[in-house]
């Protein structure tokens, strides 16, 4: 175990999060938290509500700013203000319970914020039959059916909502992944074929960080967890030496965890 | 900012205040409020204009307020406001005159009396009125329009296209009465009437357009102001009309009617005598304000002859509109003659 | 799938009714109105819509995002005057004599002005776009008035008033630049990152800031678009009246947004297409020539009016439950 540790240290970790703290007003929603996510991770973000774990996925996709600590991309500081920044440094989020563009087809939705386009004598037009082959590709990837490419995000069904987004985010990838509880609107079915899309995801490399309250869900793709609590990490280590008992005990507080 | 430059930019702005207010109150003999129903042409815009410095002229401030556009509710919150202020008296020219009258009552049981302005208020008891009539204005244009046809007939009769202003507005109303009433004796001719909302000069263009896109063979057009004429003007010479091939007549007397006279376009505006309405208010202020009630009869004011009459609903000085058209264009008694650069 | 294509023929009806209903009208006055039928009256139908059809534009590219610009008839009415008394030759005007192309680079620059202006305090100050643009509504109208002294002009450079007369074949140019307008933005809303990111901001601001989209940028675009086309109808407005007065274009706010909702743009936002509103623009340009060619009492003229709105609110409120029904 400590050569594999050693072996990781050498590697130089693609997120690195350094004793990161932010309130809102009187409320400590993170306090001096720091987590590593390497090459092939993927890192459980676990612990109850309220306990940090958005406040800081929105740290690191820069919908929010830290007060304190620091944020490094591939070694390199980063202090992204605003969504769109952190995506253009390679930071891919699907939230669950934010919203969708309704009125977005389901091709468009795959390429929001970053159409092809084709350029004309300057002028830029989007390249409407790439973005569709690309989205059919992906779509058959993933064993992921639809019932149009051209319907409007806003009559799928969760499920297939999910699958849209989940498929946009693989396609994407980027530097690292941020899941924010992916499988609270799906049924049964439809969360194991989004667990073998994360697999399928990290498979190539990418790194994720997965958060959710379901640990039977997570168990079954993560190879690293943290927990926090109150906005301090209680928690963090490799999956395979605790139990689901372990994690659930240290997300209520019953017990420490520490590796 | 430091707080004491705050504390001298306050003492500052206090110092002005009081000035201002010790100027406004030491020059005169007190406040005159003049409530216009809007701002939306020559003529308000002019009467205004007219009104203070005829009223600052007798020695009093007077202080405009512009009822929106056209808004009978707001122009009866503004006469509440002016009676809180305990003025000299209230000129004003109501946008409508049967919703205005009890705030006029209002204002003469304070003891604040009331001058009707331009439009008149029958249906309650008013100290003065200036009034150019409206109706009046309506017949010296349908006398005009059965003269100019009869002149290029030899008998009154043709087709005219009648484009009012806004129906809301008592004054396009009336005019349209007095015309309607003189061209009632000509059977010969006919008439199709229609509206420009807002007195808005497009719309009496794109009027004018499928008009005559309809009926090329119209002989007249008569506009209710000269700043829709104007705007008609722009249609025929876009369709290819020659000066004088459609004769054009109109009211109100504006800057841009007279302009419209010299170059031809315009057999005719019969003027709406603001200039000389105003000049009205101020010959007889002094009178109305102590409670004299002056003679009647015969009065020139402005050089325009004018008639002080008593009606049921009050004194009321009658300042005839007379129609200015190539002849007399230049004559400087007009108001449109008065106003410019 | 059958019941997707379904749905999506439904749905192009629905984006497309106002051109079925211009039709049947176009068709009934043609039949009943005389005079009515022939290419002059088509052809003036065309161009007079040409005001209300380019604010309409400008107002539909406004409420798809989500916002709402209640200045451009005063914008338009500011452009007019500003054009006017900078080239007219009337004592009133200026006494600078300014031609055609340094007049309208003056008043588009204000538009853009009047645009950085409205999204400054709906982007920055976070104010309701209704009550900024009402104030706006309000106030620039009133600048106009202040410059010209609440003077009309008449007589404008005549290379203003040539794009007035202009017709290249049998077509005018207010015809030839109304359809480029309408197939540009066209062109824009559907093909162009910008356009589509209208459509998204409009139906979730947040969703769109999520995806990455500079949703700030957008709305500054949509409201400095707004402002130069209002100024350019303004410019337009000014050839076509061969000069100015102080109620120019005074009421077309209202049957610009007639034409908007006639068109199918859904007041909520996201939702719309330009070529429904062109045909409502068109539909209300053909009411008011039927109006001004056919003999009757003018005070009808107001309650057909009237009677549209209700119409139009009804035929949206009926658009968008039907379209809750498709989703």
């Amino acid at each position: 175990m400590a050569v594999h540790l050693r072996e990781q240290e050498a590697e130089e970790p693609v997120l690195e999060v350094r004793n990161v703290s932010k309130r809102f007003g009187h409320v400590q929603a993170l306090d001096d938290v720091s987590l590593k996510v390497y090459r092939g991770d993927i890192v459980g973000l676990l612990g109850d509500n309220g306990a940090g774990k958005s406040t800081l996925i929105k740290i690191i996709a820069g919908n929010h700013q830290c007060d304190e600590g620091q944020v490094f991309l591939e070694g390199k500081r980063v202090n992204f203000s605003s969504p769109a920044e952190a995506r253009a440094a390679g930071i891919e989020t699907v939230y669950q319970q934010s919203p969708v563009c309704t009125n977005a087809t389901v091709y468009e939705n795959f390429f929001i914020g970053r159409e092809p386009v084709k350029s004309f004598l300057g002028v830029k037009t989007l390249d409407v039959p790439k973005m569709r082959d690309d989205t059919r590709k992906i779509l058959d990837d993933i064993g992921v059916s639809m019932p149009s490419i051209d319907v409007e995000m806003g009559i799928l069904s969760g499920g297939q909502r999910q699958a849209a987004l989940l498929g946009r985010f693989l396609h994407w990838g980027g530097k690292i992944a941020l899941l924010d509880e992916p499988f609270a609107a799906l049924g049964v079915a439809e969360s194991r074929n989004a667990l073998k899309m994360v697999r399928e995801v990290s498979k190539k490399g990418l790194p994720i960080i997965l958060i959710t309250h379901n640990i039977e869900y997570a168990l079954q793709v993560i190879n690293k967890f943290v927990i926090l609590r109150h906005g301090n990490v209680v928690g963090s280590g490799k999956a395979q030496d605790v139990t689901m008992q372990d994690l659930v005990a240290t997300i209520t507080g019953a017990i420490h965890l520490n590796d | 900012m430091s707080s004491r430059n705050l504390v001298r930019i306050s003492v500052l702005c206090v110092l002005l205040l009081m000035l201002s207010t010790t100027m406004i109150a030491a020059k005169n003999k007190g406040i005159i409020y003049y409530l216009a129903p809007c701002m939306h042409d020559e003529v308000q815009t002019t009467a205004a204009t007219m009104i203070k410095d005829a009223v600052e002229e007798a020695g009093y401030t007077c202080r405009v307020l512009t009822a929106g556009q056209e808004d009978a509710s707001l122009q009866l919150n503004q006469l509440d406001n002016a009676i809180s202020q305990n003025p000299k008296a209230i000129i004003v020219a109501a946008v409508d005159g049967v919703a205005i009258c009890g705030g006029v009552d209002k204002a003469r049981a304070a003891g604040i009396p009331v001058i009707a302005f331009d439009r008149t208020i029958s249906e309650t008891k008013v100290d003065f009125h200036s009034v150019a009539g409206c109706r009046l204005i309506g017949v010296n244009s349908g006398n005009e329009i059965a003269r100019l046809l009869k002149e290029r007939y030899g008998t009154v009769k043709g087709t005219i296209l009648d484009i009012m202003g806004d129906p809301s507005d008592s004054y396009t109303t009336l005019i349209e009465e007095g015309f309607r009433e003189v061209m009632a004796d000509y059977p010969d001719v006919k008439i199709d009437t229609k509206i420009a909302s807002a007195w808005e000069a497009s719309n009496a263009a794109n009027i004018a357009d499928d008009y005559l896109t309809a009926y090329p063979n119209t002989d007249l057009i008569f506009t209710h102001a000269d700043h829709l004429a104007a705007a008609v003007v722009a249609i025929l010479q876009n369709k290819g009309y020659q000066k004088g091939d459609i004769i054009l007549v109109s009211t109100a007397g504006m800057p841009t009617g007279l302009t419209l006279i010299r170059e031809g376009w315009l057999s005719c505006t019969v003027e709406q005598p603001v200039g000389a309405q105003a000049e009205g208010v101020a010959m007889f202020l002094d009178d109305i304000i102590a409670g004299k009630k002056p003679a009647l009869g015969k009065y020139t004011v402005n050089g325009i002859d004018s008639e002080l009459i008593e009606m049921p609903y009050g004194l009321e000085l009658r300042i005839s509109g007379a129609p200015i058209h190539a002849g007399n264009v230049d004559d400087p008694v007009f108001w449109g003659n008065q106003v410019g650069k | 799938m059958d019941n997707s294509s379904k749905r999506k023929t439904l749905k192009w009806i629905l984006d497309n009714i106002a051109w079925f209903i211009l039709a049947v009208l176009v068709v009934v006055f043609s039949l009943t109105v005389e005079g009515f039928a022939q290419w002059p009256i088509y052809r003036n139908i065309l161009s007079h819509a040409i005001f209300i059809g380019i604010l309409a534009i400008a107002e539909a590219l406004c409420i798809i995002s989500g916002e709402m610009d209640l200045s451009v008839e005063s914008v338009m009415a500011l452009s007019a005057v500003v054009t006017a008394y900078l080239a007219g030759t009337s004592t009133d005007a200026s006494g600078l004599y300014m031609n055609g192309v340094s007049t309208l680079a003056i008043v588009l620059a204000a538009g853009v002005l009047i645009g950085l202006i409205n999204g400054f305090f709906v982007v920055k100050m976070k104010i309701n776009s209704f009550i900024v643009t009402l104030a706006g509504y309000l106030a620039f109208r009133a600048v106009g008035l202040v410059i010209t002294g609440g003077r009309g002009v008449l007589n404008i450079s005549p290379d203003i008033v040539a794009v007035a007369r202009t017709s290249i074949g049998p077509i005018p140019m207010f015809v030839i630049i109304m359809v480029a307008l309408y197939g540009g933005f066209h062109w824009m809303l559907n093909r162009t990152r910008f356009g589509k990111y209208i459509y998204y901001v409009g139906d979730s601001k947040e969703a769109a800031f999520n995806a990455g989209i500079r949703v700030d940028r957008v709305l500054y675009g949509v409201f400095i678009i707004a402002g130069v086309l209002s100024a350019l109808a303004g410019w337009l407005l000014a050839a076509r009246t061969n000069g100015c007065s102080p109620s120019l274009g005074m009421g077309l706010l209202f049957e610009a947004m007639a034409a908007v909702v006639i068109g199918g743009v859904s007041l909520q936002g996201g939702i719309g297409k330009l070529t429904g509103v062109f045909a409502g623009a068109l539909l209300l340009s053909s009411i008011s020539t039927v109006i001004a060619i056919v003999g009757m009492n003018p005070f009808y003229m107001n309650i057909i009016r009237g009677g549209l709105i209700i119409a139009a609110v009804t035929l949206d409120t009926a658009i968008r439950s039907i379209r809750a029904k498709l989703t």
